[in-house]
């Protein structure tokens, strides 16, 4: 039986003949692009945007930030308005100390609240965390100084090295938590895209041990340093690919050590990487998990919603998304 | 027998008139599905193709000079007002004209097809 016709919708606004809209959002990212073309808009460079895509009873939020870039063209005559998430403020907020010698520092300072001051520098308040377990930085009469660097850089050098993550909700809400791009247990998905159901437009899957690392070593303040290691089936017997993380930020053994542990858990497996395209839906989102089924590439099973691209134009709605597991 | 339209005050004579209306429907097709998925993107306004002759240079000219220009057609059903999309012209070579008896029997014929928007 033939199925209607869903009507595409959007609310952009302030811009005129909308032709299309691009959203990409990703795990890894530091920010949420989106990409609206259109014939004209009366938007100005860090203008506020937030609309929704989707279809006309269904529809929803996709994407809240700053209009970072207008470019016009000719002979096309469509205007292109680059957008960035709120995170962008702290890529942009530089942190550059009046006086060089009392640049930005903390001490004796949790984790989450080490990131929440930086992220106050680039005025960014909203902000909420859900870490597994408490870390201090700044111990033992050191303390953890950044300057020179953006905040966005200082941010991530504390929650990497944790192999935390931290990204912006499409509400413009900065979270730090300590979810990793693979299955840990209790996860329970949001979406099912198997071949019963007919959902899966494209779909191509590959597995690789290149980013796999089975040792980490750390080098932190005045030598301090520690590693981890175990043997990996996905390579030869006794070959270790290292990672390393230097940091003067690392200020104690204990901590040293409990970086390196930390890390190795999060790189020492396969990648195993799914991209599939699906019919648009604005609900797909990075973070998020799906059960996965096919029959020709036997790729059954739950897995984490990576990266997510929202096309949004005369072709329709897809979303083009990479899965890892 | 034609009928004599107007387009922007110049006479064709019509032999050949149709409307379309296409609206812009992207199509889905899952991997092992039966059923299509379509999504609407929009219906654009009537597309109408005019076909008929034109006599004498100077209303051809006057014809071509309304490309990309909003004018008013005028059919033997009332009036639109139009976008010109495309104007193609054909010479037609015959020895006389009795079409137009306001022009000279030498006058050229063009066989015109127009493609209007509402």
């Amino acid at each position: 039986m033939v199925a209607t016709p869903k009507q595409l919708y959007h609310n952009i606004s302030n811009c005129t003949g909308v032709l299309g809209a691009r959203i990409l959002e990703a795990y890894n990212a530091s920010m949420a692009q989106a990409m609206i073309t259109c014939y004209d808009t009366s938007l100005e460079l860090g203008d506020a945007i937030s609309f929704n895509i989707g279809y006309v009873g269904d529809n929803g939020k996709i994407f809240q930030g700053f209009v970072r870039n207008i470019e016009k063209n000719l002979p096309s005559a469509n205007t292109v308005v680059t957008c960035e998430s709120e995170i962008s403020k702290a890529i942009d907020y530089y942190m550059a100390a009046d006086d060089p010698e009392h640049p930005f520092e903390r001490s004796e300072i949790l984790t989450e609240d080490l990131v929440e001051d930086i992220l106050n520098e680039a005025q960014i308040t909203s902000y909420t965390h859900n870490v597994p377990l408490s870390v201090t930085w700044g111990t033992h009469g050191t303390s953890v100084k950044f300057n020179l660097t953006t905040a966005w850089q200082a941010a991530k050098s504390i929650v990497d090295a944790l192999a935390w993550h931290l990204y912006c909700d499409r509400n413009g809400q900065v979270h730090l938590t300590g979810q990793h791009p693979y299955a840990e247990g209790g996860e329970v998905a949001s979406f099912t895209w198997d071949d019963a159901a007919h959902k899966t437009l494209m779909i191509n899957y590959g597995k690789s041990a290149e980013e796999l690392r089975n040792r980490v070593v750390v080098y932190g303040y005045n030598n301090i340093n520690a590693s981890a290691s175990v043997a990996s089936p996905y390579l030869p017997p006794g070959f270790y690919k290292t990672a390393v993380i230097a940091t003067p930020i690392v200020t104690n053994h204990g901590q040293a050590q409990q970086i390196a542990n930390l890390n190795l858990a999060r790189f020492n497996r396969l990648t195993e990487s799914l991209g599939l395209t699906v019919e648009g839906d604005y609900r797909i989102t990075p973070r998020l998990w799906a059960t996965i089924v096919n029959s020709y590439l036997v790729v059954n099973g739950l897995w984490f919603i990576y990266q997510v691209e929202h096309l949004f134009d005369s072709s329709g709605y897809l979303c083009n998304i990479t899965c890892t597991r | 027998m034609a009928s004599i339209w107007k387009l922007n005050g110049v006479d064709i004579y019509v032999d050949a008139y149709s409307e379309a209306k296409q609206p812009q429907i992207a199509e889905l097709n899952p991997i092992n599905s039966t059923d299509g998925i379509f999504h609407w993107i929009f219906t654009p306004d009537k597309t109408l193709e005019v076909g008929g002759l034109v006599i004498g240079d100077t209303n051809l000219i006057l014809i071509q000079n309304t490309a990309a220009s909003v004018v008013v057609l005028t059919t033997d059903l009332g009036t639109k007002t139009v976008l010109v999309k495309d104007i193609k012209a054909d010479r037609q070579l015959v020895s006389c004209q009795l079409i137009d008896l306001l022009q000279p029997q030498t006058a050229p014929v063009y066989k015109v097809t127009i493609t209007l928007r509402l």
